[in-house]
Parts: structure tokens; C-alpha cells; sequence
């Protein structure tokens, strides 16, 4: 957290020394800010939630949202205090003209997106059961702060080598700025794996909320190669996104695994896991059997075998781990043949028979050759000192 | 030793020779790559969490020098097999290295011997029972793991049934092979009293003779009887007092290093363990909440931005810190307000730069002069000025300060600071009513009607603000723009043109200015 406030300091004293004299001026014409620069503006409501009315003026300047007015997204802010102020809804159009069409820019196009996904709320008329859960906009997006891509630290703002290039010709020093960032910026995904994973867990790992959902948690993903690598910052490492959302896929159109649009679908998952079109380096010569089996598995946890191993749940209907397992195929699809452990493909049920067996194995394995080592060491031990007490 | 003549027997033999030794010294330096390398998997993830920036690279170097080590380890284990067929020496350990019954009844004879039973050990050939033990476990630790690494370093061949037993059985392995190196080998030829500091046969490859008769009698009797090594000299030294006449500084350093290994591999052997036993992942299916709740605050504390709850980017000065919180914070939090809905922010904003005491203590209620002083958040020393550019964020806050007959008193210290934490301990305790009545007692320093928002945002406010340390525009501003418009007509207003229109004007002739533009 420290590095990165360090980072923010320095990125913002070198905007404010190279770009913040021309934009301070343009903003705030609608004095907005006279109140809302307060950092303590807030309130709690009614459920002890804290509502911040603050916006931090600077940032917000170099946000992606910038040269968007208050009242643009926040409309009927008529009365002070705001008691008809509208919920922000990001797919209204903006007076912005979209360049490409000159037509009134909005969000709606990517709205409509979500709401046909599997996150989105369904209509008014049939909302999807627990609508609530189901993500807005701000749920994932921030107002993004501009991080243009510039070498190797993407941190530090815009690149004076690249921008001296438009510079020559576009002389509008704040324009060629900001149209710079508008696009350098999306050169590169503005969260850190390790922050999408956050993003998607939040809900995907709220064990009540899925079950709602007749989901099953996600499991098992930090026990991956996959999380370690992200954990370590490699940016080679998939987070949620790289698989359920690679290239050629929208994460705003994200669909059921047993749906064939999905990238994690069965059949599509040996071009997911070979992920050429990426830039990322996955497994570009994937076979169709490594593209076989659940990344997120569940009920194989020490607890749920061993443990059962030890209780003496022998067999593969007693086994606790297991049953969650049974449980969770029955809220996912209770008509399908795979809903029961009991049904699972005989391959499956020795796969897991197997696994589990091994995983036992080895424990006891381990306890009982390093315990008998440590037993002998010490017998040897005191018998030379005991021999060394004689002599 | 070193006067011995050259038709002499010699003391000691060669127990490991030079191919023998750079074997040993190879598989020892690719272990303990691998072995640091591989774990860095599963360490807690708060430590790969501390390697901030250079994680990336970390990580890059880890799977190339676990690769890198994991080639030589194998190509060490070929060259070992090479070894034992090609060369006399090496068909000769191969031949020494093979497990006889001898060695199951030296096994019975030698725990007999550690329990008292019998008097003396048994006599041990060139490799005992627990060395054979370690070899075998050696030789088929490295085929499974080498097998396993195999499979996992050429996964897109293979199903995902056997990657995952592959990861199994890798991890468990290493688990296995790593806790039997500290405890078996380390132990033998490092810890062991006669061994410690540490056995250097792994280095010059030589045992003396008084050693060989101790640990591999039958081998020292055959060569003496062989003569090829010459026989201890029992009269000279027991064998056991060499050590302690020559305590070198070298063999100080030694002893406390190998100390030193002899805590690092418990400490290594506990985080094992606890990985085989209590692997670190909580199943998120157990329900166990508040280990979920953990790994996901952790995830935020880490990486994660803090704003991540709020559309528009935050910084540090939204969360006010007040390194000796006020007494009064402690039960009203720092967001006090809310009974008025219209202006409860406006109020609480407040909270960010002054004193509760500032507004809810009257000067006529307080005894002596009161003058209103700035007060560092953190280190509570008195501040002269503030940076007015901060938006209220100072770092300081306005308290109000009595004076009476030279002496000062912080307003915003209560005079019954006993009572007030009496209170908080035993509030379940009372009844409403009591409750009530303690209320009344734990806010008397309270004036009964807070200071109006219009009586500071006048004209002549209540506070002298520039007395107080503001300067004279941002005083004026007070009840120019900021504030006073909006709170005499706060119902009904229409944006943007709430403003004072002066200075509107001001601004607007400014803006013009500086884009050089005519201001007529």
C-alpha cells in the first residue's frame, strides 16, 4: 500500500507539474467542488454503511470519465440538498458525441450486454430470482484513473516520448494529452490480476450468495499453479478473466459452463487452455485430454479425504468430501445424469477413488517413516550419551 | 600422523572417493535448490505478497533454477547409474549398497543395543542398515519425483486426472524426502555427538580408523586383517577425547553454524508439517467463514485499491486519523450526525478540522477567556498555521482552548473522564432510565444548543477565524461563498448559479485571462 501511495504521489506531482496548469481551470465550472473537495462530506445510513460524497478533484481529472460533467451522469441534481438526485445509470447518453459515428455516446450497448449474460438482472417484467446479487456497473468499474502505458513502469503517466510525436501537429496541448491516454490507457487491463481475483471472489466466494444461485463456490483456485504465479505478479498467470473471458470473448457477455457460447465450456476448453490468440503464453500445445476435468474442483481437501480415511468412510457414498460434491451437482443441475456422486462415469469415480487413496498413502506414509526416523534418532541419542555419562 | 613412515600402515581409509564425492556434493546442491525453489509454492501467501515488485522476476528465476536443478538432479542420477556399472569402485558400492538379512537382524541387535538390552552394537559392514535405507530411499524418491516433474513440466500431454496426481505426489514427496534428509541424514552426519559440528568424509572423503572401528567394525577387522589399514591404538586414545584439546575458531564457527542449521530445519520441518497436516487453503465449501473472511481481507489489504467500494477514486484523507481518538468518538464514531438529513454531511465534514467541543461548547457556558487553537492529529502539539489548500484535511483540528487565572484547559477534555469510562464499562448493566440519566451527567460540559451553522458563516461570526489562524480571504469566504448563501436559502437552488455572483464574475474573468482572452 505504501508503494503504491508513493507511486500516486509521484504520479500526480509530475501531472501536476506537466498537464494539471492547463485542466485546472477547465474543471469545476460547475462548482461542484466548493463542497463536494470536503473529504469528511459523508454520512451513515440507515444501515451503517458509510455514504461519501467526496470526490478527490485531481484524480477525477485525470480520470477516464474527466471531460464528462457531474450533471451529465448525475442528473436532477436541481435542489440542494440533492433529495431528487437520480441513481447514476450508466447506460443514459451522454451530450458527448462518439467520434466514430458522431452520434450521442452511452454506455447502453455494453448495459444491453451484461443484462443478456449470466450476470444480468433479467427484465422488469421476469427479474431473475435475487436480482440483487447480480452485479451493476460499479460493482466492477471504477471511475479509472488514466495508467498510459509508458515502458516498463505503466505507472508513471503519459510517456513524453510518445506524446512528443503528436505534440508537432496537434498543438492543443491538452487534447493530444488526453486523446493519448484515452487510448494508451486500454493497452493495458487497469486492475492487477490479484485485484480481479479479489473482484470476482467477493461474490463468487460469498458461500450463502451462491448457494442462492444453486452455485458452488469457487474452490479451490489458490490451491493452483495458476493463483501462485498471480499471487507472485507474474503476468503470465491467468486470473479469472484470462479463462473465463479470453480473447474473442466478452467478460460482459459471460455465459453458463454448460452453455457452448461459454470459453469453459467442454468443448471449447482445449482452444481456452492453448489460449493462442492471447498474449499470454498458456499451454499453446494443449491435447485434448489435458483440456479434460474441473479446474475448480471440489471435496478435495485433506479434511474432506484423509479425515474421512481415519472415520473409516471406506467407501466412495460415505465420503463427507464427497457428498458436498453430490450436493452441489444437484443444486447445479438436478436433472442431469452427472447430478449424482453415485452417477459420476466410472473413469470419474476411480479418478477420485485413486486420488484420494494416494493422498492417504502418502500421509500415512510420511507419519510413519518420519516418526520411526525421529523415534531412532533419539534412541540413538540417549545411548550416547548415556555411554558418554560412563566413561 | 604426519611422521609416519612410508612402509607404515595408513590410519585411515577412503570412504568416499572423487566421483563419489562430486555426486554427492551435485545431488546436494540441486536438493537444496529444488527444495527452496518448489516450496516457494506453497509458502504463506503473505510473505509472496511482501515481494512487492519484484515478484514477477522472483518467480521467473524460481521456475527456471527448479527446471535447471531438476535436469542436473536426473542427469546427476544417470551419471551415478553410469557410475555403479561402468567402474570397479562403483560395481563395489553397488555390491556394498545391497540389502542383506544382516541388516534386518542389525536392525533388532542395534535398537536392542539403544534400549539396554545389549551391551555392545552390532558390527556394522561397509554400509549399515541406516545408510542403506537412506540410498534406496534416495533412489526411489528421485524416480518419483523425477517422473512426476516430468509429467508436470509437459502437462498439455496429458489429462488432468494424472497433473493432478502428478502435484500430489510431487508435493508429497518432497514433504517426505525433505523431513527424512533433516531428520535421518542431517542428523547422522551433522548433529550426531562425534559427528557435530558437521562429518567432512562428504569433503576430503576420508574416515579414520578409530571412526571406522566404531561405526563399520566389520570392515575395519577385514582390513586390518587385510593389511590395508592400520589397527587403532587402543592405549593411545579412547577416540572420543580428540576433540577437545584442539577447539579451534574454525571449529567454533562450525559448531554454531551447525546449531544454527539445527533450529533453521525445525523451523522448516513445523512449516512442513504443517503443510501436510493443515495445508493452508481452507476448503471454501467447510463453511468456515471467518477464514474466508480473512483470505479476502487479506487479498484487499494487499494488492487490492482501498477505493474499490466507490465509484469516484478516494485517497487516505477520506479515513480521518486522530492518533488519541476523542473521547466523545468512541461512542458516536466519526460520522456523528444524522438527525438532520438536509445538512448531516455538511455537519460531519466538520468532524474533519475541528473539535466536537468547537460547536457544542458555548464560550458563555465555559468559565475564562477561550481562544481557538489548531492541534496536530498525531502528535497533538500545538500547529500555527494550516495549509488552507487542503481541503480541511490539515492533519489538525480547531479546539476550543479556556484560559482562567493562567491556566489552560483543552475544551475537548472532559472534566469527568472517570465517569464517562465507567459508563461504557457497565452500560449493559443499567436500565434505560439510568441510562438516561447518565447520559445527562456524561454531556454537562455540553452546551444545551450546538452553535448554528449561520452564526460562524456570517458576517461577524461567532469564531474569529482569522484570530483562529485562517487567512483574510479564506475568512471572508466563509460566509461569502461557501456556505452562507446556501444556508440561508439551502431549500430550493438551482446549479450552478447558487454562487456569490461577484465571485463568479472573478473566477470567470480569471478563466478569460489566462486563455488570452478578451475580459470585456
Amino acid at each position: 500500500m505504501k508503494k503504491h501511495v508513493a507511486v500516486s504521489i509521484i504520479t500526480w506531482t509530475v501531472l501536476a507539474i506537466f498537464i494539471a496548469p492547463v485542466w485546472v481551470i477547465a474543471a469545476d465550472e460547475e462548482g461542484c467542488a466548493i463542497c463536494h473537495k470536503y473529504s469528511g462530506l459523508a454520512r451513515l445510513d440507515e444501515t451503517g454503511k458509510v455514504r461519501l460524497f467526496y470526490v478527490n478533484n485531481d484524480m477525477y481529472k485525470n480520470s477516464v470519465h474527466a471531460k464528462v460533467l457531474c450533471r451529465n451522469c448525475h442528473l436532477n441534481l436541481d435542489i440542494i440538498p440533492h433529495t431528487d438526485a437520480k441513481k447514476v445509470d450508466c447506460a443514459t447518453k451522454c451530450h458527448l458525441k462518439e467520434p466514430s459515428t458522431d452520434v450521442e455516446f452511452s454506455h447502453g450497448n455494453l448495459y444491453a450486454e451484461v443484462n443478456d449474460s449470466i450476470h444480468g438482472k433479467g427484465t422488469e417484467g421476469s427479474p431473475k430470482k435475487f436480482s440483487a446479487d447480480m452485479p451493476g456497473c460499479t460493482d466492477c468499474h471504477l471511475n479509472t484513473v488514466y495508467k498510459p502505458v509508458q515502458g516498463f513502469d505503466q505507472e508513471s503517466g503519459i510517456s513524453r516520448d510518445a506524446l512528443r510525436r503528436c505534440i508537432g501537429c496537434h498543438t492543443q496541448k491538452e487534447w493530444a494529452n488526453r486523446y493519448y491516454q484515452h487510448f494508451s490507457h486500454r493497452l493495458h487491463r487497469s486492475r492487477t490480476a490479484v485485484e480481479t481475483v479479489n473482484l470476482c471472489l467477493n461474490c463468487h466466494q460469498d458461500q450463502k450468495m451462491m448457494e442462492r444461485h444453486e452455485l458452488p463456490a469457487t474452490a479451490n483456485y489458490r490451491d493452483t499453479y495458476h493463483w501462485k504465479g498471480v499471487l507472485y505478479g507474474d503476468s503470465n498467470m491467468p486470473d479469472c478473466i484470462s479463462c473465463h473471458a479470453p480473447v474473442g470473448y466478452s467478460v460482459h457477455s459471460l455465459s453458463s459452463m454448460q452453455d457452448a457460447k461459454s470459453p469453459v465450456y467442454m468443448k471449447n476448453l482445449q482452444r481456452t487452455c492453448a489460449s493462442t490468440e492471447s498474449s499470454q503464453d498458456c499451454h499453446p500445445g494443449a491435447s485434448s485430454s489435458f483440456a479434460t476435468g474441473k479446474i475448480h474442483q471440489t471435496g478435495l481437501g485433506f479434511d474432506e479425504t484423509v479425515a474421512a480415511f481415519v472415520k473409516g468412510e471406506t467407501s466412495l457414498e460415505q465420503i463427507s468430501g464427497l457428498n458436498k460434491e453430490r450436493r452441489l451437482r444437484n443444486l447445479m443441475d438436478a436433472d442431469a445424469d452427472t447430478a449424482d456422486v453415485t452417477n459420476m462415469s466410472e473413469k470419474e469415480r476411480f479418478e477420485r477413488k485413486v486420488y484420494i487413496l494416494v493422498k492417504w498413502i502418502y500421509t500415512l506414509l510420511i507419519t510413519v517413516v518420519i516418526g520411526g526416523m525421529l523415534i531412532h534418532q533419539l534412541m540413538d541419542f540417549y545411548r550416547i550419551v548415556q555411554n558418554r555419562k560412563k566413561h | 600422523m604426519n611422521t609416519q613412515k612410508p612402509n607404515e600402515l595408513p590410519s585411515e581409509i577412503v570412504r568416499l572417493n572423487a566421483q563419489e564425492r562430486i555426486q554427492h556434493l551435485l545431488t546436494f546442491v540441486t536438493f537444496v535448490l529444488l527444495v527452496v525453489t518448489g516450496y516457494m509454492l506453497r509458502m504463506p501467501e503473505e510473505w509472496i505478497l511482501k515481494f512487492g515488485g519484484w515478484g514477477e522476476t522472483i518467480f521467473y528465476y524460481r521456475g527456471i533454477t527448479h527446471r535447471v536443478c531438476g535436469v542436473l538432479m536426473i542427469a546427476t542420477g544417470l551419471y551415478h547409474v553410469i557410475y555403479l556399472i561402468a567402474c570397479k569402485s562403483g560395481r563395489s558400492f553397488m555390491f556394498a549398497m545391497i540389502p542383506v538379512w544382516k541388516d534386518v537382524t542389525d536392525i533388532f541387535q542395534n535398537l536392542g543395543y539403544y534400549l539396554g538390552l545389549r551391551a555392545e552394537p552390532p558390527k556394522f559392514r561397509r554400509f549399515d542398515y541406516r545408510e542403506k535405507a537412506e540410498y534406496l530411499a534416495l533412489v526411489a524418491g528421485t524416480i518419483i519425483i523425477s517422473v512426476t516433474g516430468i509429467f508436470l513440466w509437459t502437462e498439455v500431454y496429458w489429462s488432468k486426472f494424472v497433473l493432478d496426481l502428478s502435484i500430489l505426489i510431487h508435493g508429497m514427496e518432497a514433504i517426505l524426502a525433505t523431513l527424512a534428509i533433516i531428520v535421518w541424514h542431517f542428523y547422522a552426519v551433522h548433529w550426531k555427538p562425534g559427528q557435530f559440528p558437521m562429518s567432512n568424509v562428504w569433503i576430503d572423503g576420508k574416515m579414520s580408523n578409530h571412526h571406522l572401528k566404531e561405526e563399520h567394525a566389520v570392515q575395519y577387522e577385514q582390513m586390518v586383517a587385510d593389511g590395508m589399514l592400520a589397527p587403532v591404538d587402543e592405549s593411545h586414545d579412547s577416540g572420543h577425547g580428540h576433540s577437545t584439546h584442539n577447539k579451534t575458531i574454525g571449529r567454533r564457527l562450525g559448531e554454531m553454524m551447525s546449531l544454527f542449521t539445527l533450529v533453521f530445519c525445525f523451523v522448516v520441518s513445523v512449516l512442513l508439517l504443517k503443510i501436510l497436516y493443515f495445508p493452508s487453503a481452507p476448503s471454501m465449501l467447510s463453511g468456515n467463514t471467518a477464514e474466508q473472511g480473512k483470505f479476502v481481507g487479506f487479498v484487499a489489504s494487499g494488492q487490492a485499491k482501498k477505493t474499490d467500494t466507490h465509484f469516484h477514486n478516494t485517497d487516505e484523507t477520506v479515513h480521518l486519523t486522530i492518533e488519541n481518538q476523542p473521547i466523545c468518538v468512541s461512542c458516536h464514531g466519526t460520522l456523528p450526525h444524522s438527525k438532520s438529513p438536509d445538512i448531516r454531511s455538511f455537519l460531519n465534514m466538520h468532524n474533519y478540522f475541528m473539535a466536537c467541543e468547537t460547536c457544542h461548547v458555548r464560550r458563555a457556558d465555559v468559565k475564562g477567556e477561550v481562544a481557538y487553537l489548531w492541534y496536530d492529529n498525531i502528535t497533538e502539539e500545538q500547529v500555527q498555521a494550516i495549509d488552507e489548500s487542503k481541503n480541511g484535511s490539515y492533519g489538525a483540528r480547531m479546539v476550543p482552548v479556556a484560559s482562567l487565572n493562567g491556566k489552560e484547559r483543552r475544551l475537548d477534555q472532559p472534566s469527568n473522564p472517570g465517569f464517562i469510562e465507567q459508563y461504557k464499562a457497565q452500560k449493559d448493566n443499567l436500565t434505560p432510565e439510568e441510562q438516561a440519566e447518565a447520559k445527562v451527567m456524561l454531556h454537562k460540559d455540553m452546551s444545551k444548543k450546538p452553535i448554528q451553522c449561520t452564526e460562524c458563516h456570517s458576517r461577524e461570526p461567532y469564531i474569529d477565524f482569522v484570530t483562529a489562524g485562517y487567512s483574510k480571504k479564506r475568512s471572508d469566504s466563509l460566509y461569502r461563498t461557501e456556505a452562507a448563501d446556501m444556508i440561508d436559502r439551502y431549500m430550493k437552488f438551482y446549479l450552478p448559479t447558487m454562487f456569490d455572483p461577484a465571485m463568479a464574475k472573478e473566477k470567470k474573468v480569471k478563466e478569460l485571462e489566462v486563455e488570452n482572452r478578451s475580459t470585456d
